[in-house]
């Protein structure tokens, strides 16, 4: 059913297809609706436990590359400016600048995973607070403690 | 748009497409957008440039081209989403790899999103209805969000700063005053230590030492106490004078600024207050206003006295004797600078308490207005048990404010006593001492006295930069409103004819929200007056956008409309109004009397008239069963009565109107049968000797239309009465109809 093509991309019955989990933060793993280029649902998987391995081996690749956003690795700086507040950040996926409404705040996802929601709709998000080095959770108390 | 506001200051990336990269591309460029990410979502960069055949992918660094290909071999763009950015995939066809993917964060969505629109329009082989600029179209879209939330002044602070102290202009007499009484009352305030010294040094010493008769030190003494006592009088009466003459002065700027703004904004187009949000608009009017007052009144004036009372207290000091002086007035740039980081520390603490605080009103706003739900479903006790768990989680923040600043303060009025030990320690040898090192007792009492006056300058001083920042972030919230322009202006020699006909004529007509999407391409039509004219489609066809253009609310961007033969951007926009009536499906009701919301614009108007509209209207006698008539109190937006109430009032208030244009949209969705005919045969009353367009949904309300037109993706795709309409299979009217009546047979059943 599952196939990954050449160029990386998730095929699911000759369709390009995306997994979307109906809980992305709390259990990416099961009930996820497979979307394809006109995001409609042309499948929707309860659990991983209904696929074969090798199927499921798939899905559990594309969950993942279908991340929780970008992944902060160090705050670099925090500014406050008139209505926003900037981030500057080093990512997994490089230095990134975003900005946040200055009466929004980030969101405790759990324990001490974060998750920023910047203006722009764009998905940052810190898996565990206390991997950070020191300065950077110094910089980041005010906004999530 | 403001051209300060700079794409590298907030995103790192160019202002406009590098001119290497144009010289690269031989056609005209019609759009180009910045993709930011490459396709494993990380962080890079590339442009996309698309021409009237070909689509061009530029390296973001090299600034190279990597790929191009004919427009016409794409079949297809499809935008997808994940959680790291957006994907815009151009294919050739469905089954073969895609053309090209371009990856992207939502910073550059609303230009992409342009770029799909654009290929597909293309695709179709049509064109973009409008001329655009490709780089402001870019640097705009690129901005608009940071536009939106901040201002678009919002980039130079000292213009901004020297901007709102141009509203002191006009307070010129009470600005001089208010400063004349600041600088009085501080230097006066230096006297009352100066005389203590000269009590002790000049009287009781020499009395002491019985160099002074007791009689001669007493009355030098009831001099010094007279002139101490009026020390103080001139002190409050110049200190009255500042805070009277500031406040007074605070509130007019205020006012000024209140009056600029409310007039600024009536005189605004629907557009900006579509892309507004109404909270934003009203807390600049009030709270931003008034925190420019705050600042004005006191913050300038209070920082001001707070550097004239340190600086003389330091000359006062180091004149009276320089070693004791320096002592005391070196630290205290050490402790501006202990206050300065309490401050930053008190800072980042609030604003955990600031967040913890919004927890705390977003349960109150949740529960308040939904207690019917709360109650229905018994979930006090779980509401209960909510608010007070966060309730807690507010309170130990503030408990750690409080621990931080009470300890804060007594170790800087340790560090001052401090200080003051260390004159006494240098001071009390020298008392005792003889010859020129000698220190007078006078002296060293007004060194005492003098130096209390120390700390509440420098509290101030530290707390400046926390007050500049508040009433700088509301000043440039207040000129954002300021400096927007309306773009619907009447022309200088603009017409009020005696009278309209009502004769309406849309000619190849335009109009697009956004510049790039039209949601009118090119529309024909005439209606003569007195006509009444039915406007029926899918929603988002532009059957509203028609009515909104007739009524001036917005320009069309291409053909023209005509009222009366005339084009209407040459009427006077307030006469044409004043001429056009609408009742929308949602009538907006002051809060106020009934009678002053039907006669909402016409405040001479007779009772009979009031009462004759409202009969008319269906509406005299439901006001007739409330207590108050016609003075019953409708309360904020007419929340008191029914949707069919309101609606009724809205009508009345058009008949008395008596315009030449009547536009009904969707006037009787909202309400039940009963309710609905009564509207309508009020409607009924209103549509004769008008030009009349009503926009429906439901078929049976437009009976009594001459001509109804359907309204299909921006184009009129059909014309013709009722029964006309009905005869063709293959319309959209005929297959409207039949869904309604299959509807209302269901439900009859």
């Amino acid at each position: 059913m599952f196939k990954e093509q050449a160029n990386g991309q998730l095929y699911f019955k000759g369709k390009e297809v995306t997994l979307h989990p109906c809980f992305p933060s709390q259990d990416r793993m099961s009930c996820i609706s497979i979307l394809d280029d006109d995001q409609n649902e042309v499948f929707f998987l309860k659990s991983l436990n209904e696929l074969e391995v090798e199927q499921q081996e798939i899905v559990v690749k594309h969950l993942y590359i279908e991340e929780l956003g970008h992944e902060i690795t160090k705050i670099l700086e925090i500014v406050e400016e008139i209505e926003l507040r900037k981030f500057l950040v080093e990512t997994r996926s490089g230095i990134a600048t975003f900005y946040m409404r200055s009466e929004e705040w980030p969101n405790k996802v759990r324990d001490d995973h974060f998750q920023f929601l910047d203006i722009h709709g764009d998905i940052f998000y810190i898996k565990e607070l206390l991997s950070l080095d020191t300065k950077s959770q110094k910089r980041v108390s005010p906004f999530i403690n | 748009m403001n051209k300060n506001i700079e794409l590298k200051k907030y995103f790192g990336q160019e202002e406009k497409l590098p001119e290497i990269v144009r010289e690269q591309i031989s056609e005209e460029i019609i759009l180009y957008a910045y993709s930011d990410l490459n396709n494993s979502f990380h962080f890079s960069g590339s442009w996309i440039v698309v021409t009237e055949t070909r689509f061009y992918l530029v390296h973001g660094k090299s600034l190279k081209l990597e790929k191009d290909f004919a427009i016409n071999k794409i079949s297809r763009v499809i935008e997808r989403k994940s959680s790291n950015g957006f994907r815009l995939k151009i294919l050739t066809a469905d089954d073969l790899p895609p053309l090209l993917e371009v990856y992207y964060t939502g910073k550059q969505k609303v230009m992409m999103g342009k770029i799909k629109f654009l290929l597909e329009k293309k695709v179709k082989g049509e064109n973009l209805a409008f001329d655009i600029n490709p780089d402001k179209e870019y640097h705009s879209n690129a901005l608009s969000t940071i536009i939106e939330v901040q201002s678009e002044t919002s980039v130079d602070d000292k213009g901004t700063l020297l901007r709102l102290l141009s509203y002191l202009a006009p307070y010129k007499r009470k600005l001089i005053i208010g400063t004349i009484g600041a600088a009085v009352s501080t230097l006066v305030s230096l006297l009352p230590a100066y005389f203590s010294g000269k009590i002790i040094d000049d009287l009781v010493k020499p009395y002491q030492d019985g160099v002074l008769p007791v009689e001669t030190a007493l009355k030098s003494g009831w001099v010094i106490m007279a002139a101490l006592g009026a020390t103080f009088v001139i002190r409050e009466i110049f200190s009255w004078m500042r805070l009277n003459q500031m406040s007074i002065l605070g509130e007019g700027v205020a006012r000024d600024l209140r009056v600029e703004l409310y007039a600024h904004l009536q005189s605004l187009d629907m557009d900006f207050f579509s892309k507004k949000q109404t909270g934003s608009i009203i807390s600049r009017v009030s709270s931003d206003t008034d925190r420019v007052w705050d600042f004005i009144a006191f913050g300038v004036v209070e920082v001001g006295i707070a550097l004239i009372t340190l600086l003389s207290l330091s000359a006062v000091l180091i004149t009276m004797d320089y070693r004791l002086g320096l002592i005391m007035s070196v630290p205290v740039p050490l402790l501006l600078f202990s206050i300065y980081k309490h401050g930053e520390k008190m800072k980042s603490v609030f604003l955990k308490c600031w967040r913890k605080w919004a927890n705390l009103t977003n349960v109150l706003s949740d529960t308040i207005p939904g207690m019917q739900v709360v109650k229905a479903f018994n979930q006090h006790d779980r509401e209960i048990k909510r608010f007070n768990g966060i309730n807690d989680v507010v309170t130990d923040q503030f408990e750690e404010v409080h621990q931080i600043w009470t300890r804060f303060w007594p170790g800087l009025m340790l560090s001052i006593h401090l200080i003051v030990l260390t004159v006494w320690c240098f001071a009390l040898p020298r008392l005792f001492e003889s010859g020129e090192s000698q220190l007078s007792a006078g002296t060293f009492v007004s060194f005492l006295l003098y130096m209390t006056m120390f700390t509440a300058p420098i509290e101030i001083i530290g707390q400046m930069a926390r007050m500049l920042n508040r009433a700088l972030s509301s000043a440039h919230r207040i000129f954002e409103i300021l400096d927007s322009r309306a773009k619907i202006v009447n022309k200088s020699e603009a017409l009020r004819p005696s009278e309209l006909e009502g004769r309406i004529e849309f000619r190849e007509t335009t109009f697009s929200y956004d510049g790039i999407r039209p949601i009118l391409k090119g529309i024909n039509f005439n209606i003569e007056p007195g006509e009444m004219i039915g406007l029926v489609g899918s929603s988002g066809g532009g059957k509203s956008t028609i009515t909104k253009l007739i009524s001036r609310f917005y320009d069309a961007q291409g053909g023209s409309i005509l009222i009366d033969g005339e084009p209407i951007e040459n009427y006077d926009v307030g006469w044409l109004r004043e001429n056009i009536g609408m009742v929308l499906q949602e009538p907006f009701l002051f809060h106020g009397t009934i009678w002053e919301n039907i006669a909402y614009g016409l405040p001479d108007i007779s009772k009979d008239k009031i009462i004759e509209a409202a009969r008319v209207a269906n509406a005299h006698e439901f006001i007739m069963r409330f207590q108050d008539s016609y003075e019953t109190i409708i309360g904020e937006r007419g929340h008191t009565l029914s949707g069919g109430e309101r609606q009724r009032i809205s009508i009345a208030r058009a008949i008395l109107h008596d315009p030449k244009i009547l536009i009904l949209d969707e006037a009787t969705s909202a309400v039940d049968t009963e309710t609905e005919r009564k509207i309508q045969d009020a409607l009924d009353k209103l549509v004769k000797g008008r030009t009349v367009l009503a926009v429906a949904h439901r078929l049976s309300t437009l009976r009594q239309a001459d001509r109804i037109f359907v309204i299909n993706k921006g184009e009129v795709a059909e014309v013709g009465p009722h029964e006309e309409l009905l005869k063709n299979e293959q319309g959209h009217y005929f297959k409207l109809h039949n869904m309604q009546k299959e509807m209302n047979k269901n439900f009859a059943l």
